[in-house]
């Protein structure tokens, strides 16, 4: 079972791990997709980072129905083309692991040349301290609104 | 393309661990197999970023990955299969397949290790080969 906390997993409930319908009420929540829950992520060691949330429950990538997998995609890339609207990062690294929760989940981390991995695989270390539920709410709410107003690059 | 273009995936044919050409990939096992069976799944065309990709190349490209994905799993029997699609030091789309192993000794975290290690050019080969036979099989199967 996933720790419970308020670093990455933060929005994830101990008891039902894998269902998104309690994300809404978090203030990580940026919006609700066809496919795909979108959150913030409470460490923004880089800025802007996010995470896309299948909705169904799948354990891995592969174990995804082809039409699912190239859907949710398409809604992963909205949400990173409106990540990238708001923060402007140099590049856009996308991570598939499921190492800590065995949920597919995408992590959008944007990058930056003065970011402190620059040039490597980012770390996802828990550094900084998490935001708070205020700072969440607010960077989820800029991202929510680039994705409303189109988004995409 | 160009004959300077240094995206282009045939730079990597002649290496020990190369697997398979795909319609729109090619797939070759990174030098670096700290996690033993690390595969780069690599376009064949020039595009920065997956979000750039006209939707339908996207989607049959991803079929392409999964397939060597699953070639890789059959094959290693890994307890997880991690997936990154980065291009910060090469900036051009690609995938890594990462086997992870509940014996990691970083099991739980990402897949970064200080201390990398390398497979003899003979290992890669014949890992290459028992992946790439995967693959072939998976074909058949489709």
């Amino acid at each position: 079972m996933p720790p419970a906390g308020r670093g990455d997993t933060a929005h994830v409930s101990s008891s039902e791990p894998y269902d998104w319908r309690t994300f809404p009420d978090t203030p990580q929540f940026i919006a609700e997709l066809p496919h795909t829950v979108a959150l913030v992520s409470r460490r923004q060691r880089f800025q802007g980072r996010s995470i896309v949330w299948l909705k169904e429950r799948y354990d891995g990538l592969s174990d995804v129905p082809k039409e699912l997998r190239d859907a949710s995609m398409d809604e992963m890339l909205w949400v990173a083309g409106a990540i990238q609207q708001v923060f402007r990062p140099t590049r856009m690294n996308y991570a598939c692991y499921g190492n800590i929760v065995p949920q597919v989940h995408w992590h959008l981390i944007p990058r930056y040349t003065d970011d402190p991995d620059w040039n490597g695989p980012p770390r996802l270390r828990q550094v900084p301290p998490p935001l708070s539920d205020a700072e969440c709410a607010a960077m989820a709410a800029r991202i929510r609104d680039a994705l409303e107003t189109g988004g995409r690059r | 393309m160009t004959d300077a273009n240094p995206y282009d995936w045939r730079n990597f044919g002649n290496a020990p661990g190369f697997i398979a050409e795909m319609p729109h990939s090619a797939a070759w096992l990174l030098p670096d197999q700290t996690y033993r069976g690390r595969t780069v799944v690599w376009l064949k065309r020039h595009f920065d970023d997956p979000a750039d990709l006209p939707a339908v190349l996207r989607a049959e490209f991803m079929t392409e990955v999964m397939r060597t994905a699953e070639a890789v799993r059959r094959e290693l029997r890994p307890d997880r299969l991690n997936y990154t699609c980065f291009g910060n030091a090469v900036p051009h789309v690609h995938f890594h397949i990462i086997p992870r192993f509940t014996t990691d000794p970083d099991w739980g975290k990402a897949p970064w290790r200080e201390n990398v290690a390398t497979l003899p050019d003979r290992e890669a080969k014949a890992l290459a080969a028992r992946i790439a036979a995967r693959l072939e099989a998976l074909l058949t199967e489709d």
